[in-house]
């Protein structure tokens, strides 16, 4: 897979961002469906990922996914959790 | 929601599946992903109705943005540092903050596959996690910071069935961080 470290990639994505805002702008009276163009991009960008993963991951680096995983999911819920009860005594 | 939460894993397991049999695809990801980014940028400004609601439940939801931000970029660091990551990565695969979709597939692009295999999958874990555990928890508002940006869309049903208060605040929350996530993505990672 090509990587995005290069400026140009970079721009690239932070121009599309910012197209996409100013698009939306002027698109906002208009009633567009723009879910449906959103789940295929997505469906195309997730089966890319998975075919990356599995053309270059083997099995034993697939279960090291699946272990970090759940240990980063885990922390990072019970920590915004856990920030937002003590946020509550200062805002 | 949690439909198409399943036909992104069934998608996922067939390009897994398709990676492990070495037949030769074309990939786009850099062009796909700025296309999807794009369309993100449409739907941010396009939704006044979603304006509209944001302005009934401004603090509380701030707060619990705070909260979701901080919680997400620590616990990623944490987890980064136990688990041997890169913590610049680590913060990064954090502040996805539950949007797995967005997040597994440009970190694979800028930080390389394993990166972005542990971005989709555990913030995937992360909307499981919320939707399994959100009516257990004792603090409801506290809650809604778990689900990450997920409390816009698939996770906004159970929290909703816990109050309207609570819907507006998920909404809101939700709205706000989804706005963020790819800004902290274009800086973490």
């Amino acid at each position: 897979m090509r990587t995005a470290r290069s400026g140009d990639n970079m721009l690239l994505l932070i121009l599309s961002l910012v197209g996409g805002l100013i698009a939306g702008y002027f698109l906002k009276d208009k009633k567009i469906e723009i879910s449906r163009p959103m789940q295929i991009t997505l469906v195309v960008l997730i089966f890319s990922l998975g075919y990356d993963m599995g053309s270059k991951l083997d099995f034993a680096e697939l279960a090291n996914v699946g272990a970090i995983s759940v240990i980063f999911a885990v922390i990072t819920l019970l920590l915004s959790y856990q920030m937002a009860r003590i946020l509550r005594w200062f805002i | 929601m949690v439909y198409l939460s399943f036909v992104y894993v069934v998608v996922l397991v067939a390009g897994i599946l398709l990676g492990f049999s070495e037949i030769d695809f074309p990939l786009y990801i850099q062009e796909v992903l700025a296309l999807l980014l794009f369309i993100i940028g449409i739907d941010l400004m396009m939704s006044e109705d979603k304006a509209e609601k944001i302005k009934n439940s401004w603090k509380s939801s701030m707060r619990l943005v705070m909260a979701t931000v901080t919680g997400s970029i620590a616990g990623g660091l944490i987890a980064g540092a136990l688990t041997g990551m890169d913590l610049k990565t680590a913060m990064a695969i954090g502040a996805g903050m539950g949007w797995y979709s967005l997040t597994g597939p440009y970190l694979a692009a800028k930080a390389g596959t394993f990166a972005g295999a542990v971005g989709f999958t555990s913030n995937f874990f992360r909307e499981l996690l919320t939707i399994v555990f959100y009516p257990k928890m004792p603090d409801k508002e506290a809650g809604i910071s778990a689900g990450g940006a997920t409390t816009m869309d698939s996770t906004l049903p159970i929290i909703a069935s816990f109050g309207r208060d609570l819907s507006l605040t998920a909404f809101m929350h939700g709205f706000v961080i989804s706005i963020l996530v790819p800004l902290l993505l274009f800086i973490l990672g």
